[in-house]
């Protein structure tokens, strides 16, 4: 037994005191005689032998003994020899969706891993001894407290009843960190998988069990899916787009699958695609198909006899949101750098001509482009001083210059200037950022003091092979994206699990104070508000919206995409007994000198005691 | 007690009350109450084989032809044995077993004074009793009061020593659970002379109102909370007067004398004031 609060004990030193004050209280002065039967005394105490004081034994004595012992054994609040035996059992959960595969080969009903650790945590709990205490941890990205710490053993099984593991492939060893914290020195741990840890890779905790339920399984995954819209097509929504999706067969047989691709449509849905797909053992299926434009939304599945994961074989994908870029060229009309810029620009897709007050991209001449307003991207193409003095004073470069470029900024991403002859290159009077230098000459530089991005290429592409290169349309390219990407709303629309989103506010939008909401897979959160907006750990797939108060601001699709967790062949049950065995001395649950304080207590009563019973009859006597 | 004043003086002033009352003893200066050899005649009665020709009245034979004896009373020195209780009852006032003490002495001095051989047994927890005679009889000075065993309880179990036809007195309170009838005639078996002499405390024999206390009985150590008011002390007077009038009784059956004495009165009133308003002393 032990207390957890033992300095409740204390109050047994009232035991004595209770004795003391029957002893004592109201007892009359001694009176020798020689005939007490004379005096008819009804009450008569024999005391042969020693003489001594004896304390009275009356019901009220009894009872105030009885109520003081109650109340310091309520104040020290013991624990039976049970609870002492007690464990805390910190129970580690496999959090990944494979522990949502259904058990495909076992006979009867098909129960999914997720209830076979139920129920082997039912039956481990039953056996705990009586006052013992169960936490349980879900692993994933960041481990997920699911039940406790330290609560009771029976409604730990009640709380699972919404665990739903979805999670994909990621790191154990946080959650076994936190339940090695949890268990203390004194604590069980178990962890429940469906597939053994390799004790060599993972660094698993001595003192930790790992029981597995899982068995090799057939699963058949959409590994990859994507909708896309047509090159070059203007934004309109009779253009329709393609569907691509990727198809893998992780079991060990051929598989027959079924795959259908249904949209809302009002209250109901409507098949828009239905298919029947043979795949064989291991393969890969690459799947691609035509589907309308202005379906807002795709959700597409696979079944089939031999999938025992229903997360992986269904996705549901947004119809691609077109943000097409307005570009103006403002180069003179028969210049190199017009036909060389309009070249480069028919290759690229989602753009759109346009005039330069309009644009979000402005590419011309330094009078030009000064000309647009200032919140615009824009690109100046040299000669940055068209005056025939300056013309002359600037310098080609050879094929053999040595270019130093910025190489992280998103615009030169693939450019290499191989081979390029950069001509014209004449000095800049203005503040700038260099992003491609040949020795002090900035070539390719980011000016500052605007708002937007201004690019100046000091070139003068009539002395230059630049735009002969791959080089011409890569930069061209880079620049349009960059531009694509600095206008609000999401690039794109359709994520893989655990992929951040990142997107733009409008000004308007950003300048709020308050937080923005999510809402998707069943929960809302708060995401900060800022120009910027990322969001990161996406965990459950789902259909996400983002909400400035009552205004949708964004709305994307996040779909389960992880081939490590639906190869369910490589699954192994088992049990893996724990290194070391934890003493089986319970969870602390109170101070170790617990016992020291009762004896230290009983020590004095017992002095007390024995001082009374012992020593002052025998000075009453002398 | 041969140094004692007050006992001196008494010795002196009382003496034995024994002549009026027949007793036994070897021959002496005292009559005894059978027949005997002294030259005071008693009575006649018919000659039976046995008896002493040199007793047989020849006158009396010769006028009614019946032999008939002469028998005369008996000349007797008195063996007088003094019981006295030292039990611890005894010494619940200093006065009781003072005057316990002086009593003994008295008597046999008295006793002595007659030619008798007085022997004093105090009732200890020590077996066998012992006998003092009167050559230590000063040695009651420093006896203890300290004895558990009461008198009923040596007398029942047999380890007081007494003699036959010889005179007792028995020096105790009394204040012991017993049987008066059964106590007395044990007392009287046999001995020529019974006297009994209870000597009481002034508050034992006339308790006062305490107020609440804790009775401890200084020989059995048992303990009773009493409140000791004008009700129990009547309750307890009752008692011990059913006592005294059982010990009475008891005595007159066995033609004993009983008395009691006040330990505070001291021994010259006890003597004088009781002990020969009961027969036992008389003034010399």
């Amino acid at each position: 037994m032990s207390f957890a609060n033992p300095w409740g004990l204390l109050a047994l030193t009232a035991l004595p005191v209770i004795a003391a004050i029957h002893l004592f209280h109201r007892r009359y002065p001694r009176l020798e005689v020689s005939g007490l039967h004379l005096w008819g005394v009804a009450q008569m105490t024999h005391t042969p032998g020693r003489r001594r004081e004896r304390l009275p034994i009356t019901a009220s004595l009894i009872l105030e003994l009885l109520a003081a012992l109650v109340l310091a054994l309520a104040l020290a609040r013991p624990q039976i020899d049970s609870v002492n035996q007690s464990v805390h059992l910190v129970v580690v959960l496999d959090g990944s969706a494979s522990m949502s595969a259904r058990r495909l080969t076992a006979g009867g009903r098909v129960k999914t891993f997720r209830e076979l650790v139920i129920e082997h945590l039912d039956r481990r709990l039953r056996d705990l001894p009586q006052g013992s205490v169960v936490t349980l941890i879900e692993t994933g990205r960041r481990p997920i407290l699911l039940f406790g710490p330290q609560g009771r053993v029976t409604e730990a099984i009640g709380s699972l009843q919404e665990w739903d593991p979805q999670a994909v492939g990621h790191d154990v060893q946080p959650a076994w960190n936190l339940a090695d914290q949890l268990a203390g020195e004194t604590g069980q741990l178990l962890y429940l998988t469906d597939t053994l840890p390799d004790p060599e890779r993972l660094n698993l905790p001595t003192g930790m069990e790992a029981v597995s339920m899982g068995e090799p399984q057939p699963n058949l995954a959409i590994t990859a899916a994507r909708w896309m819209m047509p090159a070059g097509s203007d934004g309109s929504a009779d253009g329709g787009g393609t569907v691509h999706l990727r198809l893998l067969n992780l079991g060990r047989a051929p598989a027959i699958a079924r795959l259908t691709a249904t949209t809302p449509d009002g209250e109901g849905t409507r098949t828009v695609l239905e298919r029947s797909l043979d795949l064989d053992a291991g393969a890969v299926l690459p799947f691609e198909a035509a589907v309308p434009a202005g379906l807002g939304q795709l959700d597409i599945r696979i079944d089939s006899d031999r999938d025992a994961l229903d997360l992986d074989s269904r996705v549901r994908l947004i119809e691609p949101i077109r943000r097409s870029v307005r570009v103006a060229v403002s180069l003179p009309a028969e210049s190199v750098g017009r036909k060389q810029v309009g070249r480069a620009l028919l290759a690229l897709a989602d753009w759109v001509p346009s005039g330069v007050g309009d644009a979000d991209l402005v590419i011309g001449d330094t009078e030009s482009v000064a000309d647009s307003p200032s919140d615009r991207w824009r690109l100046v193409i040299g000669p940055v001083d068209s005056s025939v003095a300056a013309r002359k004073r600037a310098v080609d470069l050879s094929d053999r210059s040595a270019y130093v470029m910025e190489k992280r900024h998103p615009l030169l991403e693939g450019v290499s200037l191989g081979g390029v002859i950069w001509g014209g290159v004449q000095e800049l009077d203005f503040d700038f950022t260099p992003l491609i230098t040949s020795g002090s000459r900035p070539l390719l530089v980011q000016g500052l003091g605007t708002s937007a991005n201004r690019f100046v290429l000091n070139i003068d592409l009539g002395r230059s092979n630049f735009t002969d290169t791959p080089d011409w349309p890569i930069l061209i390219s880079n620049l349009l994206e960059e531009c694509r990407d600095s206008r609000p709303g999401l690039r794109r629309v359709n994520y893989r699990v655990t992929e951040d989103v990142r997107f733009l506010l409008d000004e308007r939008a950003a300048e709020g104070d308050e937080l923005l909401r999510l809402e998707g897979a069943n929960r809302t959160r708060q995401v900060a508000r800022g120009r910027l907006v990322e969001i990161t750990g996406l965990a459950r797939p789902g259909l996400y919206t983002v909400h400035d108060d009552d205004r949708q601001l964004a709305r994307f699709a996040v779909n389960f995409q992880d081939v490590d967790e639906s190869t369910l062949v490589t699954l192994v049950a088992g049990d893996r007994p724990a290194v070391t065995s934890v003493p089986k001395v319970g969870f602390e649950s109170d101070s170790p000198y617990t016992w020291l304080i009762l004896l230290a207590i009983l020590t004095v009563i017992g002095l007390a005691m024995g001082d009374w019973q012992v020593l002052r009859p025998q000075l009453k006597r002398t | 007690m041969r140094s004692d004043a007050e006992v001196r003086r008494a010795a002196e002033t009382f003496q034995f009350g024994l002549l009026r009352v027949p007793a036994s003893g070897r021959a002496g200066e005292l009559l005894g109450r059978g027949t005997g050899s002294s030259l005071e005649f008693q009575e006649y009665r018919e000659y039976t084989p046995g008896d002493d020709i040199r007793h047989l009245d020849w006158a009396a034979y010769g006028r009614s032809d019946t032999l008939m004896v002469r028998l005369y009373r008996e000349e007797i020195s008195p063996r007088t044995e003094i019981l006295l209780d030292t039990s611890r009852s005894m010494a619940v006032a200093d006065a009781k077993p003072l005057l316990s003490r002086q009593l003994a002495g008295l008597f046999a001095l008295l006793s002595a004074g007659l030619g008798g051989s007085p022997a004093v047994i105090p009732l200890t927890d020590q077996l066998p009793l012992e006998r003092i005679g009167l050559d230590q009889v000063d040695r009651l000075e420093e006896w203890p009061f300290t004895s558990r065993s009461t008198l009923a309880e040596l007398m029942a179990d047999g380890n007081i020593p007494l003699k036959p036809r010889s005179i007792r007195i028995v020096i105790s309170d009394f204040l012991f659970p017993h049987d008066p009838d059964t106590l007395v005639k044990q007392l009287a078996s046999d001995a020529s002379t019974l006297w009994i002499v209870q000597v009481l405390g002034a508050w034992e024999a006339d308790p006062t109102p305490l107020g609440g206390r804790r009775l401890v009985d200084n020989e059995t150590a048992s303990e009773a909370d009493l409140l000791i008011n004008q009700a129990s002390i009547d309750e307890y007077l009752e008692r011990l007067h059913r006592l005294q009038r059982g010990l009475v009784r008891a005595c007159r059956r066995a033609e004993a004398s009983f008395v009691t004495v006040q330990a505070e009165a001291g021994l010259g009133q006890a003597c004088r004031d009781d002990l020969c308003a009961a027969g036992m002393l008389r003034v010399a």
